[in-house]
């Protein structure tokens, strides 16, 4: 090759060979202008610079006394991007994940880094002898396609789980800990049993933790073995585990290292005693109490490490648990991003922790839970970044929101009031201000509702959720053949009282009419509450809740107590009050959840005697194989003369309901469980209960039987958490029930099985 | 090989590229800004070395822009700098990618992302192309966008200005008037930076306060309101309120929350 | 039905504060014996604030701060201490802030957008009785 001398300045730079690129362009790419002192460093940089646009198959920079010629051979641009042979993965998805587009420039790494990637994502979801060739096809004009031919292969599962060491719990207690599955007959259908490396490692970890909640404290897990099958087909799973020997706790103490601070200020902060299983839960837990009580304190900036102390002979493990004061760190800022809707201040009024606070870490991490407890978002992630000096943090916080709200049209059917049609509007983060509102407009043969609600959850600012519902319905009743119109504004506060008892405030004033329109079959009883009637009433609901859960408890339990008083205007004059009471239970590591709950409810009324429309009513979902209404005090015509037979409701009610819901042994992502219920009860009570109907022997007075009598039902329930949201399915069997109640063996409704 | 074939690219595919052009410039001409823009965008694709092609490129992500699909107008407007840099219309290029930002710019109570990067997009407008006409209206963007960051601030500091975490909320406020004075919130700034010392009882530092105000925006509402609270010790100040039912309609519906 | 307390910030004890000596101490000795301070004035850095305040939540009344302690310690032009003074809640005003806020722009969420945007969300379908 010539000679190329140390550096020259350059006179001039000439390109050749480009087609769509300008000749300005590749000079600017080049870096080399005229005027410049060259050196063959430069050179070399500016070959560099023009294959990193990825723009180029070839370049080359040649020297002719002292102006430069570069030569370039452009990439064709990519014309049409196709997969062939893929149909477990759509188009669209493999097009989002790889980087090559129609009209950028084709380049041999891209290609290859893309089929890498495709291979990737066929990995990722048990395909683990999936290929995937690029392949180019010229186009004129220099363009070319690009195919990526797919053989996808088959899964490859885990034939087999085995483990070798445990003696205290068999290979069945640690298939349910940790979250590999063999494949069973279900298995093209569901994820978990296809071999996936960091699944291993979960599993390890699960182990793990298991032991160790249960006295294990020298676990190990000595080897995790994974064998292809012969065929490639399947895996074969071994974890090898060293049990060790079963430890309880030896002494327990806090030792406060802080100024100002006493052991006996800690007594309950450790849930276990000397002699107790060792349990790994207990150190955590003990760790946030002993936290919890030096932040009360006032000393904000205290840690806490537990020195543990095995001692083999004896099986027991001390733990000291040192209190010491740590650094001072300040909260600098708490910066939030990604809320596009919910506005900021909806956010930060979540954080107990304000800017020039101590930081606080189990602050922070309760308020990232009571974020996602709102439902706005689809991930909360706070992190801690040192601030402008090291004893200051920031707190970042990104949220992912997803849609709060939901527009229904269609048609809707419920065995209770037939075929109709809805439109329903609702948001729980109107306008990012975290308000709810809901609209709805529905009319059916039975039922005609327009209603409106709103609740503002922080109302000027205090945490008092405050808010209405404004309804006009049409409701034809047609277990006791009439017609209730209800027009009504219902302003509510609910705010807390205590820890756990919260209290809702409530108005309402409503016009509620009776009408019937033939007057043959309706029943004395109604007829005497026919005409409309202006109910003023002032209300309340106290509600202690214990529960570990709201979403999905299972254990701890919740009371609820409401009372309202109507008649300070108006003509209705009663006082009704209902008092709820549910425990829960649970087994089995809280997969199978048991409720029981006693409901009694009493409505007493003035002079007038109480209406059809106050009265209390059970059955549906209230009262499980009995229609709505179906049962309690009737007037049923058995003289044969009309074909009167309608529930009057009663004034007072009491239940006693119990359910035990359970998996169906199927993997989470299916959300199907099942369950079993009982409930037994009774509706009675009414004012009046003599009446005489003219076309009933000649209108000589009857009695209607208001006496209490017992009814129960047994049944089982399927749950599903579908995609359009939970849904039960009942099927109930009366047991005890008494001649012309209305049973109901079959319910589809909306719900949860909590 | 059937896979390329389908109904409606056949045609476009036996097109010349000029015709092509003129199709979308018809579409554009009617309004159909959007099918504008993936027509152009077919020149591009189909004749990617004729003279056409730059052209339609600018197009398309000029009609993009218009359809308001901004992510299309930023893809195509990159390609167009990524090809022809040292073209006069790269400058008309990076100012449409600034603008799709700019445009999605949200109120300051929400995320400020797109303001981010609208002011990084109109920093690389106003450094690469100083003297195209564009840069001067990238000059006053970037100004508006780094008032409407301080506007962001301004909305947290009053947050915990009426909260009553005082502290936080003076930290806040002063954050605007050292880094962001030349914004128009810093004469509210100061105003809250008085009511905060004034609330915590550091008189002396709510007269500073005043006096800076003062001093460097005499005119400005905010110091009539600073001097009416300071004349009345915190009881009085110059806007009025109206009384709680107002209140209630104001923070509840209209979202006004201070 | 006990009220809900918290504290923030933070202003150094009687105890650490007896410590500081007027005339003697300078701003390197406070601000390691105390600390850094929440907030240094407006102007000259002559003055270091640290202030702590408790509040309160009882029922539905709004979060109120029902105690705080601002510790106020001044500087003389050769960052010695010249003045330590303590004020509590009662030296403060109670101000009437203006509802009134600086123009800006930025696209609002609208009602419509809000509800477009809802309905492609199958999540709800069925209302939960």
């Amino acid at each position: 090759a010539q000679q190329i001398p140390s550096s020259f300045v350059l006179s001039g730079v000439e390109v050749e060979g480009n087609r769509r690129i300008e000749a300005e362009t590749v000079r600017v790419y080049t870096q080399l202008s005229a005027g410049e002192t060259v050196t063959p460093s430069d050179l070399n940089a500016a070959v560099q610079a023009l294959y990193a646009t990825g723009l180029f198959e070839d370049a080359q920079i040649l020297v002719q006394g002292t102006t430069l010629r570069v030569v370039v051979v452009e990439n064709p641009s990519i014309n049409q991007i196709a997969f062939e042979g893929n149909d477990v993965i759509s188009d669209d998805l493999l097009q989002g994940n790889i980087e090559i587009r129609p009209r950028l420039a084709y380049n041999r790494a891209a290609i290859e880094a893309d089929a890498a990637t495709l291979i990737a994502i066929y990995r990722s979801i048990g395909r683990f002898d999936a290929q995937v060739t690029p392949v180019i096809i010229e186009r004129p004009e220099n363009r070319v396609d690009v195919v990526f031919e797919i053989f996808e292969g088959e899964v490859t599962e885990i034939e087999r789980i085995t483990f070798v060491g445990n003696a205290v719990f068999s290979d069945g207690d640690l298939q349910d800990v940790i979250a590999s599955r063999q494949a069973g007959i279900l298995s093209s259908f569901f994820s978990n049993d296809t071999y996936d490396p960091s699944k291993v490692r979960l599993d390890e970890e699960l182990l793990r933790q298991f032991y160790l909640e249960n006295g294990f404290a020298e676990f190990e897990v000595d080897s995790s073995i994974v064998e292809l099958s012969a065929d490639r087909q399947g895996f074969f799973l071994t974890y090898t585990i060293n049990e060790g020997p079963r430890y309880t706790f030896g002494d327990l103490y806090v030792d406060p290292l802080v100024e100002g601070l006493e052991p006996n200020d800690f007594l309950e902060a450790i849930p276990a005693e000397t002699g107790d299983s060792f349990d790994q839960r207990v150190v955590d837990d003990a760790v946030a109490n002993i936290l919890e009580i030096t932040g009360q304190r006032g000393f904000a900036f205290a840690n806490v490490s537990p020195r543990v102390r095995q001692n083999a002979e004896e099986r027991t493990v001390d733990i000291v648990f040192e209190v010491v004061d740590g650094n001072r760190v300040f909260v600098e800022r708490i910066d939030i991003s990604g809320n596009t809707a919910t506005l900021d201040r909806v956010i930060r009024r979540e954080f107990d922790l304000v800017e020039g606070d101590a930081f606080n870490a189990t602050s922070v991490r309760e308020t990232a839970d009571r974020l996602r407890g709102t439902g706005f978002f689809s991930d909360v992630s706070v992190d801690i970044q040192e601030g402008s000096a090291p004893d200051r943090a920031v707190v970042e916080t990104v949220v992912d929101e997803r849609l709060t709200g939901s527009v229904n049209f269609g048609v809707a059917y419920s065995s209770a009031s037939g075929v109709g049609g809805s439109v329903a509007l609702s948001e729980s983060n109107f306008l990012g201000r975290g308000q709810s509102v809901s609209v709805e407009f529905s009319t059916g043969t039975d039922e005609n509702i327009y209603s409106l609600s709103f609740t503002e959850p922080n109302f000027m600012d205090r945490e008092v959720a405050a808010g209405f519902d404004l309804y006009y319905q049409e409701i034809d009743r047609d277990t006791s053949n009439f017609d209730e119109t209800n027009i009504g504004f219902e302003p509510r506060f609910t705010f807390p009282v205590s820890d756990n008892g919260t209290l809702q405030l409530r108005y309402r004033i409503s016009e509620d009419e009776i009408s019937t329109d033939s007057t043959t079959d309706v029943s004395a009883a109604i007829l005497a509450d026919e005409g409309s009637e202006l109910t003023s009433s002032i209300g309340f609901t106290y509600q202690y809740d214990r529960r570990n859960s709201t979403a999905a408890p299972t254990r701890g339990y919740i009371l609820t107590f409401t009372g309202d008083l109507a008649g300070l205007a108006g003509d209705a004059q009663y006082l009704k009050g209902t008092a709820t009471g549910r425990i829960y239970r649970s087994f089995n590591n809280d997969q199978v959840v048991t409720y029981l709950e006693g409901e009694v409810g009493a409505l007493a009324s003035s002079s007038g005697g109480s209406r059809i429309t106050d009265r209390f009513f059970l059955g549906g979902s209230s009262f499980r194989g009995f229609q709505s209404g179906g049962f309690g005090p009737r007037d049923t015509d058995n003289t044969g003369a009309t074909d009167v037979d309608a529930a009057l409701g009663g004034n007072y009610y009491a239940v006693i309901r119990a359910q035990a819901s359970f998996p169906l042994g199927l993997p989470e992502e299916v959300g199907l469980y099942g369950g079993v219920f009982a409930n037994v009860g009774s509706l009675w009570g009414l004012n009046e209960t003599t009446f005489s109907d003219a076309a009933r022997n000649g209108g000589t007075a009857y009695t209607i039987d208001d006496s209490a009598e017992l009814r129960s039902a047994v049944g089982f329930s399927l749950f599903w958490d579908s995609p359009i949201g939970a849904l039960r399915i009942d099927y109930a069997v009366p047991v005890t029930t008494v001649e012309g109640d209305d049973e109901e063996r079959f319910r589809l409704s909306g719900g949860r099985r909590f | 090989c059937g896979m390329f074939s389908s109904e409606e690219v056949t045609p476009i595919e036996s097109r010349s590229a000029q015709e092509i052009f003129d199709m979308a410039q018809a579409d554009l001409n009617r309004g159909a800004e959007r099918d504008a823009a993936r027509t152009f965008s077919e020149v591009e694709r189909l004749y990617p070395y004729s003279q056409w092609a730059k052209r339609a490129l600018i197009m398309s992500a000029f009609a993009y822009y218009e359809a308001t699909d901004f992510v299309e107008a930023r893809s195509a407007a990159e390609r167009f700098i990524s090809f022809y840099p040292a073209d006069p219309d790269a400058a008309y290029a990076q100012y449409l990618i600034a603008q799709s930002w700019y445009d999605q710019i949200n109120d300051i109570g929400r995320d400020q992302g797109n303001t981010i990067e609208a002011m990084q997009a109109l920093r690389v407008l106003i450094e690469r192309y100083p003297g195209s006409d564009y840069a001067r209206e990238a000059e006053l963007q970037f100004d508006l966008a780094l008032d409407h960051l301080a506007g962001k601030e301004m909305e947290v500091g009053r947050y915990y200005l009426k909260r009553g975490q005082f502290i936080a909320a003076i930290a806040r406020f002063k954050a605007v008037v050292d880094e962001y004075q030349t914004t128009s919130h810093t004469p509210e700034a100061l105003h809250r930076i008085v009511e905060s010392y004034l609330s915590l009882g550091l008189e002396d530092e709510a007269l500073k306060s005043a006096a800076v105000l003062g001093h460097n925006f005499p005119g400005s509402e905010w110091y009539e309101d600073s001097y009416a609270l300071l004349e009345s010790d915190g009881a009085l100040n110059a806007s009025d309120e109206g009384g709680t039912l107002s209140r209630i309609y104001r923070q509840v519906v209209l979202g006004e929350w201070l | 039905c006990a009220p809900l307390l918290h504290s923030h910030g933070y202003a150094p004890p009687d105890i650490e504060l007896d410590r500081i000596v007027v005339g003697q101490d300078s701003k390197r000795t406070v601000g390691a014996a105390l600390g850094r301070p929440g907030d240094t004035g407006i102007l000259t850095d002559d003055a270091w604030y640290y202030v702590a305040s408790n509040t309160e939540t009882y029922l539905y009344r709004a979060k109120e701060v029902v105690g705080r302690r601002v510790v106020a310690i001044q500087f003389d032009e050769n960052d010695v201490v010249r003045d330590v003074s303590v004020y509590g809640i009662e030296d403060g005003h109670s101000v009437r802030i203006v509802s009134r806020t600086t123009e800006t722009f930025g696209n609002e969420l609208s009602i419509i957008t809000q509800v477009v945007g809802n309905i492609f969300n199958p999540g709800n379908l069925i209302a939960e009785e």
